[in-house]
């Protein structure tokens, strides 16, 4: 395994630019996770680094080697594809196996089969080796597809939206294998998701990606409490940060600059004692929590429920915030520190 | 109100539009298939027996048709004959009952061979050309892309008979003018255009990112494109060789006017098997039976290739 490392890395197609002077670390065995919405960049990061793009400007290491025009086939690493991409007129056995018969990788027969056995043991599709790449379901393929990552054991695993094709319960049993088999063999990853929950739950450190701007690399904590834009609050958490003006819930700002507020749902408190001054909207019961809509000072505000207060629809209610909690930022979206009293 | 029980799902037929479909099915079925059974039939039957009137539609098999085709031969008195003792071979047996002998092979075979080496020689060549063509095309970056197609496409909007003459005259300069060579050259340079815009379709299917993937497995290029891209294009590559191959093999006009001797394909020689006293029509129809054998061969063996080669574009996987 080795370490990633972009150096100013531009790339536009014709008129778009769909990264722009990103610089980005990925250390030996980290687990780094790209965030962003469609067509925020990520993609295009992602191969960046495979070689299957060459940058404008800019530098790509690969384990302390500048590869920014290496071609794809000689960098040494390993692609997870979206729509998993497995060879169709292949079986599962062959597809796991293409990589170590590329010609550039000599392996002989026996080694091919025992790293494919003891992978796909691994991924538990140790029973499907035989069967056609096109005859298994969603989650079996992306096993495969991870598989033939895998096998190779390549400096760096890239892995584009691996699990969004697939439905919810089989993208958590998943996102929890991969977390495992990335910690028993160190790897270091660089994955590219839209999903926050995915973000949060498998990256060490996480980069927001807007418009083909990083414009935070954090661990997912650090960029949950302490977001650097608007932008990168909004990304994290669901429901999403509210934004409020200052002076809001009575929260004072300490600085003049402050534009807006954002306050997490869950440092939103409501009870029915105090001064009234919020109706509630809509209760969501999503289990774990209740999610609620408050209308309060003429905004809209979510904010988690009490289950024990036992509110309902049309309720009155007083709504506060714990401010010690909250962000402020200045009129451009960037975050302004806060003095902590 | 009480609703008919039987109900019928979306898209399924009643018993009486499968009726109907049947009987249009099988009456279009007759109409191609009987002058095939007709050609067949003739192949087997005597001279006398294929014109008499009204036809015959069970009459006493006889391979003279098939000796006729494959012979030369001369007709002779009786004493002649009686002189050479009895036949040797089958087939001079049955020429014999025509007061005939066998003077020699006729040029059928050779012409056979010819149409065969061209016809497959060219369709070999219009795939090969049209199948890295139409990668390139659905692949690259291509200056002025649109154009080059739309060009490519052009050479196929007129009857390639009306350039006729500035092809023999061309031909003629460059010593092409009865060789298998320009044969071969002229029925790729049409069905090339056929093959890119077909094939380009079949390339345009397939994503991108196998060749991503293989090309990041550590194979260049042409290696993903022999060992991913290509056994994936096998259907659309069936489905446009046997087009190919059945222009290049039905080909006449051009075969008549460029070739007379050496590289003659079968199409302006059948017509030309003139036996006793006018036609041998057996021995045209025995010309046409084998001449129909090959592309029944190939169609046959690719069938499931072909069938799933021309529904290819129209549905998603």
């Amino acid at each position: 395994m080795a370490e990633l490392i972009y150096k100013n890395v531009s790339k536009r197609f014709d008129d778009v630019e769909a990264v722009r002077e990103l610089s980005l670390t990925v250390g030996d065995g980290e687990f780094v996770v790209l965030l962003g919405p469609t067509g925020a960049g990520k993609t295009t990061t992602l191969r960046l680094a495979a070689g299957l793009e060459v940058p404008e400007g800019g530098q790509v290491f690969l384990g302390g080697v500048d590869v920014t025009t290496v071609d794809p086939a000689n960098r040494d690493v390993a692609f997870v594809f979206q729509q998993y991409s497995l060879y169709p007129h292949l079986t599962v056995f062959e597809n796991m196996a293409f990589p170590l018969r590329a010609p550039g990788r000599k392996t002989d027969k026996a080694t091919i089969k025992k790293r494919v056995t003891e992978v796909a043991e691994m991924l538990r599709i140790g029973h499907k080796l035989e069967n056609k790449a096109t005859q298994l379901s969603g989650g079996e393929m992306q096993r495969v597809s991870i598989g033939r990552a895998l096998v190779r054991q390549p400096q760096v695993f890239l892995m584009d939206e691996p699990l969004s094709s697939l439905d919810a319960k089989l993208r958590e049993d998943l996102r929890v294998e991969l977390k495992r088999i990335q910690h028993e063999i160190g790897a270091t990853v660089l994955y590219v998701t839209h999903d926050q929950l995915e973000a949060m739950t498998l990256a060490d450190r996480i980069g927001v990606l807007n418009n083909g701007v990083l414009e935070q690399v954090g661990t997912p904590r650090e960029i949950y409490e302490h977001p650097a834009t608007i932008y990168a609050a909004r990304r994290l958490g669901s429901p999403a940060i509210n934004l409020l003006k200052p002076g809001q819930l009575g929260i004072k700002c300490s600085n003049g600059q402050t534009e807006q507020v954002g306050v997490r749902p869950e440092d939103v408190v409501i009870s029915r004692d105090g001064k009234v001054n919020g109706k509630i909207l809509t209760v969501e019961n999503l289990g774990v929590e209740t999610v609620s809509l408050v209308d309060v000072e003429g905004s809209h505000v979510h904010a988690l429920l009490d289950r024990r207060l036992n509110l309902g629809v049309g309720d009155d209610v007083a709504v506060t915030a714990i401010a010690e909690k909250r962000c402020e930022f200045d009129k451009n979206g960037n975050a302004i520190e806060l003095e902590v009293a | 109100m009480i609703r008919s029980a039987k109900m019928l799902k979306v898209g399924e037929s009643s018993g009486l539009s499968k009726w109907i479909a049947g009987i249009i099915v099988t009456f279009y079925a007759l109409v191609t298939v009987m002058p095939l059974l007709w050609i067949v039939a003739t192949s087997f039957k005597s001279p006398p027996d294929s014109i008499s009137y009204p036809p015959q539609i069970v009459f006493e098999p006889t391979l003279e048709g098939y000796v006729n085709l494959f012979t030369e031969r001369s007709r002779q008195t009786d004493e002649y004959i009686e002189k050479l003792g009895p036949p040797e071979t089958w087939y001079e047996e049955i020429v014999r009952e025509r007061n005939m002998v066998v003077t020699g092979p006729s040029r059928f075979a050779g012409r056979y061979w010819n149409s065969i080496f061209i016809g497959f020689g060219s369709t070999f060549l219009a795939v090969v050309l049209g199948t890295m063509a139409a990668y390139g095309f659905s692949r690259f970056k291509v200056p002025l892309k649109d154009d080059l197609l739309f060009f490519i496409l052009s050479t196929r909007m007129m009857p390639p008979i009306a350039v006729a003459i500035p092809i023999y005259l061309m031909y003629r300069e460059l010593g092409l003018s009865d060789t298998a060579l320009g044969m071969i050259i002229l029925y790729t340079a049409v069905n090339v255009s056929l093959a890119v815009w077909l094939l380009k379709g079949f390339v345009d299917e397939i994503p991108r990112e196998y060749e991503d993937a293989a090309l990041i497995d550590g194979y260049s290029r042409f290696q993903a494109f022999i060992k991913v891209v290509l056994p994936q294009m096998k259907a659309g590559i069936a489905a446009t060789a046997i087009f190919c191959l059945i222009f290049a093999w039905n080909e006449y006009a051009f075969a008549l006017l460029l070739t007379s001797g050496n590289a003659q394909t079968a199409p302006p020689f059948i017509p030309a098997i003139i036996g006793e006293g006018g036609l041998d029509w057996p021995a045209v129809s025995a010309g046409t039976t084998l001449f129909l054998l090959p592309i029944v061969i190939v169609t046959v063996v690719l069938r499931n290739q072909l069938l799933r080669g021309i529904t290819f574009g129209a549905v998603r996987k």
